[in-house]
């Protein structure tokens, strides 16, 4: 199946952060996850009750010591059996990472950490297995959740998983919910659970069960490794999925999107499972891209394609889909779900590393782009009123000026591994960008005195996602070395539309007359003064506008990396003159519904093939 | 690789304590699968096995105890393994190590 996932982007306004939206249409609700494995699935929903298994604690007399520990050893060993079977099952019919994770789970099974702990705590404190068992469980989690790296974190799903084997199999509830949901399920059953283990997925390969969704997981966890190598439709992340699903509902669910559909119309069935066979067809077409080979328009017009990129695990999959280094990384994840701020090494580490594995392509790394009310961190200036128009993102980081000089100092102590570019998120002001650029003296002069080596050629840009810093573009081209232009954000602040509403969707479109000559404003200025001119939002990872965009002169538009095989065929097709042509065109018409048709018109026209994935909602007259 | 100590001197006869150190070159560190295939390579010594980042130490026959080392890919290791048969245990960890765990 191929790897290309299409946002849909009215709904992925901050892809990774807040990933989930629930949504009403007129009859049916659309639930908002993360596509996890692609694929449209239809079907009754099937709800796993997923409430933990209920752990009797007790104590127990110095006679039955032995006997107790001797219960613990043959639950284990019943699990190692149950999971032996199970993959020597599917290794039958599939091989690849699935096994894989199996076997880690086999051996997790029999961990001394796990069962020496859990025999000790028996025989110490004379009390029984299950209660030894999970105060084993938690000693070893207290040690993931201390870990910085994220993917070594992630890895304390697998020992709950690996826990829960043994707990069902120590108290006699077994895991018989799932089999029996799969036993009885009937044709073209999708899976509705809160979470799901990487053996259980395993388990809905060959049934009737033709997709699954979850409120928790990431793209990244072992359940999704496990759903896309299975080729099973899955979406994680749901928030909201079991207040709006029950029992028998019918389901539209799209691993491409992440959307999930609650009784959907004919209609959406049709459009959905329409744009699904096109996406595969049109994809299986384009040819295996090359690495190391300049994007170029068909007159010659080179344009940089890179990834927004949050975690160093997405590095394989960005590689193979040939993107040129990386527009866009987030550094909010460093900040969050923890106690303490991450250390200037810890930092250190992870950008060197982003900037070794992008090498030879830059990479723009932007600084944290929160405020204190996302935080776990007890910091001295806080803000909770409303998070977009308050204190966050540079605003904040001038404000606690420590946490913002820890990351410079990182980003420019790490700045030898490669081509690094500093974005900084939020700006309103040219005061602002000066403020940075004070502090990177300083930093820069802190290390000279240290005699600690950076790059003295880091290139500095803004990020334009309010409409204040698009007003004075020509005046902030003056100060950086670039633009990247912020398009979610841009849209909701120019149109004044809130990420909840609903009512106001109907507002939000890219290329709405204000955007376009918002857009007009930058690139002029950027070309005026001579900087590059980037995209890092969803706009950029729409094929729709790609031919817009290259008619705005973007030197570097940043996407998903599984949206790059189009837009590079795009690119690789326009004439940069008739972009160009197309943009200026476009200011013409007063309302989005013209210059969408018209933008529409000319993709179709000039893409056929690529229908499929230019999206058709409207039909050009 | 480099030879780190060789202490044999307190040591009952036969039973040697090695300590090697090697370079993680493969992409992802030693990760899940990684940690499974040591585990499974380490289980077949008598020797026990521990592997060492800076100043942690990992019990080298459990997944877990390596999975909280959180060892990145490029970074170093030692390898120990005091045994009877501690020299073929660290060759052979160590030239999965130096393989990438065919990756």
């Amino acid at each position: 199946m191929p790897k290309t996932q299409f946002p849909h982007w009215v709904n992925s306004l901050n892809p990774g952060l807040e990933s989930s939206l629930t949504r009403k249409t007129t009859a049916s609700t659309i639930i908002q996850g993360i596509g996890a494995a692609q694929g449209i699935a239809i079907g009754r929903a099937i709800i796993l009750d997923r409430r933990r298994v209920h752990t009797p604690k007790a104590h127990i007399a110095t006679n039955n010591v032995q006997a107790e520990i001797a219960r613990l050893q043959s639950a284990v060993s019943a699990s190692v059996l149950q999971l032996k079977s199970l993959r020597e099952r599917v290794s039958l019919v599939h091989g690849g990472e699935h096994i894989q994770i199996l076997e880690a789970h086999e051996l997790m099974l029999q961990d001394d950490m796990l069962l020496t702990f859990a025999e000790e705590q028996i025989a110490e404190q004379e009390i029984n297995a299950e209660w030894a068992l999970m105060k084993a469980l938690e000693n070893i989690k207290k040690f993931f959740n201390e870990l910085d790296n994220e993917y070594f974190r992630e890895r304390r799903s697998d020992v709950e998983f690996v826990g829960e084997h043994i707990l069902r199999n120590l108290t006699g509830q077994h895991s018989k919910t799932l089999a029996d949901l799969i036993a009885q399920s009937t044709k073209d059953s999708i899976l509705v659970s809160h979470t799901l283990s990487p053996s259980e997925t395993i388990q809905l390969h060959n049934s009737q069960i033709v997709g699954f969704c979850m409120v928790a997981g990431t793209k990244t966890a072992h359940t999704s490794i496990v759903a896309r190598s299975l080729e099973i439709p899955a979406v994680v992340g749901a928030v909201g999925l079991h207040q709006n699903v029950g029992v028998g509902d019918q389901l539209l669910l799209n691993g491409d999107t992440g959307e999930i559909i609650v009784s959907p119309s004919t209609k959406q069935i049709e459009t959905h499972k329409r744009r699904h066979r096109r996406i595969v067809r049109v994809t299986r077409k384009l040819k295996t891209p090359m690495l190391d080979e300049p994007i170029v328009t068909e007159d010659g017009f080179e344009v940089q394609l890179s990834s927004n990129i949050d975690l160093i695990e997405e590095f394989t999959e960005q590689r193979a889909l040939a993107g040129q280094g990386v527009g866009l990384f987030r550094t909010e994840y460093l900040y969050l779900n923890r106690s303490t701020l991450p250390t200037e090494e810890e930092q250190f580490d992870t950008y060197s590393e982003v900037l070794r594995r992008a090498s030879p392509y830059p990479v723009t790394i932007r600084t944290l782009d929160l405020g204190g009310d996302k935080l776990d961190i007890p910091t001295t200036v806080r803000d909770q009123l409303n998070p977009f128009f308050g204190l966050r993102a540079i605003r904040y980081c001038l404000k606690e000026k420590s946490l913002f000089i820890t990351q410079l100092r990182a980003l420019m102590r790490a700045s030898v591994h490669g081509q690094l570019r500093i974005l900084i998120p939020f700006i309103t002001d040219v005061t602002e960008i000066r403020q940075v650029k004070i502090l990177i003296e300083e930093v820069k002069e802190t290390l000279t005195k240290e005699g600690i080596p950076y790059n003295t050629n880091v290139e500095l840009g803004a990020m334009v996602e309010i409409p204040s810093a698009a007003c004075i573009s020509d005046l902030l081209a003056r100060e950086v070395e670039f633009f990247s232009v912020g398009t979610n954000d841009l849209i909701q602040y120019t149109l004044a539309i809130s990420r909840e509403s609903t009512d106001l969707q109907y507002l939000y479109h890219p290329l709405h007359p204000a955007m376009l000559r918002m857009l007009r404003w930058v690139s002029d200025a950027a070309h005026h003064e001579g900087i590059r001119l980037a995209m890092c939002g969803e706009m950029a990872a729409e094929p729709l506008y790609s031919v817009v965009l290259l008619g705005f002169r973007f030197h570097e538009l940043s996407m998903s990396p599984s949206t790059i095989p189009i837009v590079r065929e795009i690119v690789n097709r326009t004439n940069l003159l008739d972009a160009r042509e197309l943009v200026d065109g476009l200011f013409q018409y007063a309302t989005h519904t013209e210059v969408e048709q018209a933008v529409l018109q000319y993709m179709w026209r000039n893409f056929r093939d690529l229908r499929a994935v230019l999206g058709g909602d409207i039909d050009p007259k | 690789m480099e030879e780190i100590s060789e202490a044999k001197a307190s040591l009952p006869r036969n039973v040697q304590k090695i300590r090697r150190r090697y370079q993680l070159c493969n992409e992802k560190g030693l990760h899940a699968r990684a940690a499974t295939q040591f585990v499974r390579t380490a289980s077949q010594f008598d020797s026990a096995i521990s592997v060492y980042r800076d100043e942690a130490k990992a019990d080298g026959k459990s997944v877990m105890s390596l999975l909280i080392l959180a060892v990145p890919c490029g970074s170093a290791v030692d390898v120990e393994a005091e045994g009877t048969d501690a020299e073929n245990a660290v060759s052979s960890l160590g030239k999965l190590i130096e393989s990438g765990f065919g990756e």
